[in-house]
């Protein structure tokens, strides 16, 4: 599979389109925490924020417009408790760790540093809320061993 | 409103109807386990003799995963306690070799299987600190993971193993964390 600029920059947009999501979710999921927790989302979402202004840099250099974030997201399922919260933090980061491993495949050298960079990050990121982790962080293959 | 999971959403204006499985199947990566192994000459298209550089990576990925599981099983012979703890993490190094033999399918493994096991004695008689050591093994994987992963071939080996790395990464986590039980 070799890496155009076109599947490259598609793979940045789908990037940014999930980050935008975990910023929406993040907002929530903090607001559910306390404490050391808190603080961690606290983190966690200010990281974030920093992925996603870094991918609309590299989208805006290729003069293209970023995908934008949407105005609301609807949650995967209902929040109303502390373990809720870690519940949609991980699923957050099982979502970035899609969209980084897309980008690893899709990119050029560059890109797929950030990717894989991004990528370990996301995985280690939901172990810390899970307490576990999967084989295949990102990957659909070999899901499983977990 | 947007679908956090990228479905369309009841209401609105912005909808994202993009699932993850089409994410993934866009980028190819559901099909990740073959891809070839063999440099391609690029005039004739074809595959030399020569194992790419793709699949020499993977044979040293290999032989260091060989030599970590027998590190984990050296530890757990000598922390019999940590056999249930570890458990998991053993699986996941054994579903990662598995799936790099896979990988590349078209050049078979040069991997040799036998590892020299280290002796108990090379192994922290404190638990914690003999589960931190692992935790620093894992670090030191995930780190040496980068340059394949940008000098590879195929993108899709290089999702391959940069997933391993990101594996490895939260295991390192999640190891330092039993440490400190």
């Amino acid at each position: 599979m070799t890496a155009t600029p076109k599947r490259e920059l598609a793979a940045v947009q789908t990037a940014l389109a999930a980050e935008h999501a975990a910023i929406y979710g993040y907002a929530v999921v903090g607001a559910h925490l306390s404490g050391d927790e808190r603080a961690r989302a606290i983190a966690v979402y200010q990281a974030h924020r920093r992925h996603r202004d870094e991918l609309a840099r590299l989208i805006a250099a290729e003069k293209q417009a970023p995908t934008p974030a949407a105005a609301a997201y609807r949650l995967p399922f209902a929040i109303e408790s502390a373990q809720d919260a870690r519940k949609l933090a991980a699923w957050l980061e099982d979502g970035l760790a899609q969209a980084y491993a897309a980008l690893v495949a899709a990119g050029g050298k560059d890109m797929r540093g950030l990717g894989a960079s991004a990528l370990a990050e996301a995985a280690a990121t939901a172990a810390g809320w899970r307490g576990s982790t999967t084989a295949f962080p990102g990957l659909a293959v070999g899901a499983g061993g977990n | 409103m947007a679908d956090i999971s990228r479905a369309p959403a009841a209401g609105g204006s912005q909808r994202r109807p993009l699932s993850r499985r089409r994410v993934l199947a866009a980028a190819g990566i559901i099909a990740a386990a073959a891809v070839s192994g063999c440099t391609r000459n690029s005039s004739d298209g074809q595959a030399s003799d020569r194992p790419s550089v793709d699949a020499t990576a993977r044979d040293r990925i290999l032989d260091e995963k060989a030599t970590l599981l027998a590190v984990y099983a050296a530890t757990i012979e000598r922390h019999p306690t940590l056999r249930r703890p570890l458990d998991g993490f053993v699986r996941r190094h054994t579903a990662h070799i598995d799936a790099l033999r896979r990988a590349l399918a078209a050049t078979p493994t040069n991997s040799a299987t036998t590892t020299r096991r280290p002796h108990q004695a090379q192994i922290p008689s404190q638990r914690s600190m003999a589960v931190r050591a692992l935790a620093d093994a894992e670090q030191a994987a995930t780190e040496r993971r980068r340059s394949v992963v940008e000098s590879a071939l195929s993108g899709t080996f290089a999702a391959l193993v940069a997933s391993i790395a990101a594996c490895e990464n939260a295991h390192a986590l999640l190891l330092r964390a039993e440490a400190d039980r």
